[in-house]
């Protein structure tokens, strides 16, 4: 009998242990879970052209009744739409002269073959970047942007002008083509 | 002459009896011989009580703990377009989930949850840039019916927090509380360069779960 009194005893004192450290002082559970990630990769993305023509279309160069470059030409620019860059970049706008495709390279007395031309990039810095076709030199071509940035980059042509000189002619082509080029990069 | 006594007793029926062997129970001289021969079997009940207290622990690195904790790590959250990347914004992401072992002694629980915004570490947004992410806290909760309930949270908006009673005690078993994050979401825009919630510079995407006793 006493054995048995003295385990019951030991029992109850064991149980009460249990339930003073676990069971009643602290009965609920509390988690904290985290989340993060993170946006660590540079990223320049040149948007697409709105709208979805990439060709500006001056139509005929000419004055028909000179044969010299029209003095009014003008296009409207395009827009590359969509586009960013998640850390600061630079924009770089090249350009070469609209050429006779078919003709010649050196054009007959009188005439030229060759148009030049002033692209420019604008939206994407303070100050637009801009290249002249007829420059030798281009130092407004890239422009710094410091901070990431989103929009819309506007590409326009103007200042249009014959190669050599306006009183020059222009030999008859079916196609003047020249390109413009917009690069987007990672600022070092 | 005791066994005597005793055997006139008998005669007196179960109530005399039981009032007589009260009366020489802690006789230690009884002879156990006469005593023997002729003492009928006796049946007593003897009522042990205690009682547990509802509660619940955790598993935690062998041992018990009343608190969880730790980090989903979402990884690199923008896609190629400077955006959230499209695999987070699904109501489901791969690895994006902890499990937990719950032990409760109850004859149920009750859960909330609630979880923060994460935000970048960025001390600036430029324009047409966000460092705001919301997503959906998901609670799954296995329960000794084999079935599973399940509570979300999203935090577009800093909600109150969701949770309630469950309809069935939570599982005994094992890796029985799930915490997951889905459906990502931004205004729309690209995604400010940082850290990002519990990541270095980083605040908010804090997921809190609470599971108490009934």
């Amino acid at each position: 009998m006493k054995m048995g009194k003295a385990w019951i005893a030991a029992g109850t004192l064991a149980a009460g242990i249990v339930c003073a450290s676990s069971c009643e002082a602290a009965s609920s559970v509390t988690g904290t879970v985290g989340v993060k990630g993170t946006v660590t990769s540079r990223v320049c993305t040149l948007g697409s052209v709105d709208p979805n023509d990439s060709i500006f279309d001056l139509g005929v160069l000419v004055n028909t009744a000179t044969g010299t470059l029209r003095n009014n030409l003008s296009v409207p620019p395009k827009i590359l739409a969509g586009s960013f860059c998640n850390t600061a970049s630079v924009i770089t706008i090249s350009a070469t002269p609209m050429v006779a495709h078919s003709s010649p390279e050196v054009a007959p007395e009188g005439f030229a073959s060759s148009v030049d031309y002033t692209a420019t990039a604008s939206g994407w810095t303070t100050a637009a970047a801009v290249f002249a076709t007829s420059n030798s030199s281009n130092p407004g071509a890239s422009e710094l942007q410091p901070n990431p940035f989103a929009g819309n980059i506007t590409v326009s042509l103007t200042g249009f002008s014959t190669r050599g000189g306006d009183v020059l002619k222009l030999v008859a082509d079916p196609l003047y083509q020249g390109v413009v080029t917009i690069t987007l990069t990672v600022a070092a | 002459m005791k066994a005597k006594h005793l055997h006139r007793m008998l005669r007196l029926g179960p109530l005399a009896f039981a009032a007589a062997f009260v009366g020489v129970a802690g006789d230690a001289s009884l002879s156990s011989a006469s005593a023997a021969a002729v003492a009928p079997s006796v049946n007593g009940n003897v009522t042990v009580g205690g009682h547990v207290a509802g509660g619940c622990t955790v598993l935690v690195n062998g041992g018990n703990s009343q608190t969880f904790s730790g980090t989903i790590d979402l990884g690199s959250l923008a896609g190629s377009d400077g955006k959230l990347a499209p695999g987070l914004t699904g109501s489901t992401i791969a690895g994006a989930s902890l499990t937990f072992s719950v032990l409760c002694v109850a004859s149920g629980e009750t859960v909330s949850l609630s979880a923060t915004t994460m935000q970048g570490s960025a001390a600036g947004v430029s324009p047409n840039f966000t460092k705001t992410i919301d997503y959906t806290a998901r609670l799954d909760l296995h329960l000794a019916n084999s079935t599973t309930s399940t509570f979300s949270y999203a935090t577009l908006g800093a909600p109150p927090a969701v949770g309630g009673p469950l309809p069935a005690p939570l599982s005994g078993n094992a890796n029985n509380v799930i915490v997951s994050v889905n459906s990502l979401v931004t205004n729309g825009s690209q995604l400010q360069p940082g850290n990002y919630g519990q990541a270095g510079g980083g605040s908010g995407g804090v997921i809190s779960v609470l599971i108490s006793p009934i």
